[in-house]
């Protein structure tokens, strides 16, 4: 599980290729840090409208997570940004940036001075089931497109690796194997291993490092 | 291929590549994005093109171009820039060009916005451009099924020198569940004799749709009619869910079915006795299906997020034996289970237990 202590009034950008698990990472990472002290949760994904951290607000907000976005049209995909972001960005508070996949990242360069300045974390979630990361050099191609989108270093890699519903703890060890790999080459940790609550005690192996993904964004209703 | 999690929007990209298609021609609009993403990516790496048109208008006789020249051929956009394509639409089925289009639709009319909708049904099974002509139109509700039936679209497109659409929604779009690519049955495909290959050595083919001689192009319109008769005849397709004993039946294609289904089960723990009948091809609509219910059925519900758009072909296949009821929601919002409910339970006389 995380240690908040360590996250603390850092400022953590979470990027990666789309449909990463980017999002459903960062509203996680939000879920466990939010009794932690003051939080906010940046969404700043300005290139897909679906599936974005915004559309938990009414679950992380109660919880006193302030969630930073275009409040005038939640659901459209304008490329606006909310000025609250760079308030947040100066201050004490703790920040997770939801940014969006891929090309997404581009919007980073605007805060990148900022971002600099605070010696901000960056993570890339990778899912080795995912199409053009299912290899180390994948992984690294992807990674390389972002830092070149955002002009920023990618600081750790988490690794996401899953099926979805289908998923198994095989899938967490094979794209363990492969996401250290990456990481070994770029010269990055792997902080977490993220996976389903119910798999957590058929990985005791990965021990604190493992990260359970509790809250999902898939539409409850749709079997 | 081992199996992967990708979006729907993705998945079709890759579907249409292992089917072939080697030409992707449009113009990006929101909910489905990630279709030309993919294909610009994927398809220089399988010596195939990627071009971003101008507009729709252009993207849709790029295809028609492509399709002429007996080539597989996609393109994909969502609701405004369907209508955009309606009259190049209408001149491939005239020409009786094979090729795959995509529609995930967003809400209408006009721009309207860019969540999940249904509101395309008539425009898709109806015809959509102008003359008598008709799309064979299929309804996923799965990414996976969408991969299966975009894989098998290709053939049929060939098989009936008829142009495919794929229906869906932003849901579908956009979600992310795991696939696998498998080849499908295969169809015995005629020859592309007509297609314009270069004529060295034989007579020129020439793609077109215009026929100025009235006896002709009426002879022309009675051809394609018989060809959708015959699609009538051997392609419908749905899924039956618990309709065995069913007394109502729920009515919904796509992303709808499945929270549908979800309400079927719920119905039955109220001791409601409901069942599904989910329309997989939506032109040919399943009419068939409805001859294999029980007599035990007493009405029928369609769920949609129209604002009633298939409960038309529903109510024809129906032909007065039983009522027919709708619930839909519109404007991007997806129907919840409970609300389903309700009027169900309003149809059925209240709960049973």
């Amino acid at each position: 599980m995380i240690n908040g202590d360590k996250l603390a009034g850092r400022k953590l950008v979470i990027v990666g290729a789309y449909g990463s698990g980017k999002t459903e990472f960062a509203l996680n990472l939000a879920l466990q840090m939010a009794a932690k002290g003051p939080l906010v949760l940046v969404d700043l994904d300005i290139v897909n409208p679906y599936f974005r951290s915004r559309d938990a607000t009414e679950i992380l907000e109660p919880l006193g997570v302030e969630v930073v976005y275009n409040r005038q049209f939640r659901d459209a995909d304008l490329p606006a940004l909310s000025a609250r972001t760079d308030t947040v960005l100066a201050g004490p508070e703790t920040v997770i940036i939801d940014v969006g996949g891929d090309d997404g990242a581009r919007v980073l360069g605007r805060y990148r001075p900022r971002l600099e300045e605070q010696n901000a974390e960056i993570w890339m979630v990778v899912n080795c089931f995912r199409p053009f990361t299912a290899d180390p050099e994948g992984i690294r191609t992807t990674a390389g497109r972002i830092e070149s989108k955002s002009g920023l270093k990618i600081t750790a890699l988490v690794n996401n690796s899953n099926l979805g519903r289908e998923s198994i703890p095989d899938h967490v060890r094979q794209g363990a194997a492969i996401v250290e790999e990456a990481a070994r080459q770029m010269g990055v940790d792997v902080p977490f291993h993220c996976c389903r609550p119910q798999l957590i005690p058929d990985l005791p192996e990965f021990q604190d490092k493992l990260f359970a993904m509790e809250l999902s964004l898939f539409p409850a209703d749709i079997t | 291929m081992a199996k992967q999690l990708m979006k729907g929007n993705e998945a079709i990209g890759e579907a249409a590549i292992q089917a072939g298609c080697r030409y992707f021609f449009g113009y990006p609009i929101t909910p489905q994005n990630e279709v030309p993403e993919y294909m610009s990516r994927r398809l220089p790496e399988v010596g195939g093109v990627f071009l971003q048109a101008e507009s729709e208008v252009a993207a849709i006789n790029m295809v028609y171009g492509a399709a002429g020249a007996g080539d597989r051929v996609m393109t994909s956009s969502s609701s405004p820039g369907i209508s955009l394509k309606q009259e190049g639409i209408s001149y491939i089925a005239g020409s009786e060009l094979p090729c795959l289009i995509i529609n995930i639709i967003r809400g209408g009319p006009g721009l309207g916005g860019i969540q999940p909708a249904q509101s395309d049904y008539f425009q898709a099974t109806k015809g959509g451009g102008h003359g008598d002509y008709h799309l064979f139109v299929f309804a996923p509700a799965s990414v996976q099924e969408m991969v299966d039936l975009i894989m098998e679209s290709f053939d049929i497109a060939d098989y009936y020198r008829n142009p495919v659409m794929i229906l869906g929604d932003g849901t579908l779009g956009q979600m992310m569940e795991p696939v696998e690519f498998k080849a499908p049955k295969k169809r015995d495909l005629p020859p592309k004799d007509w297609a314009t290959t270069g004529c060295a050595g034989r007579e020129r083919n020439v793609i077109n749709s215009l026929s100025l001689v009235a006896e002709n192009l009426e002879k022309h319109n009675h051809k394609l009619q018989e060809k959708y008769r015959h699609m009538k005849e051997n392609e419908q397709r749905w899924e039956l869910y618990k309709t065995d004993d069913a007394e109502l039946v729920l009515v919904a294609y796509g992303t709808t079915a499945r929270i549908v289904k979800s309400v079927v089960n719920k119905l039955r723990d109220q001791g409601i006795k409901a069942g599904l009948l989910r329309p997989i091809t939506i032109f040919p609509f399943p009419e068939k299906a409805f001859a294999l219910l029980p007599d035990t059925v007493k009405a029928f519900l369609a769920v949609e997020m129209s604002a009633g758009q298939m409960v038309e072909d529903v109510r024809l296949a129906v032909d007065g034996k039983c009522p027919v009821h709708f619930c839909g929601r519109t404007g991007g919002i997806i129907p919840a289970p409970a609300e389903i409910i309700k009027v169900a339970t309003e149809i059925m006389g209240g709960e049973r237990k």
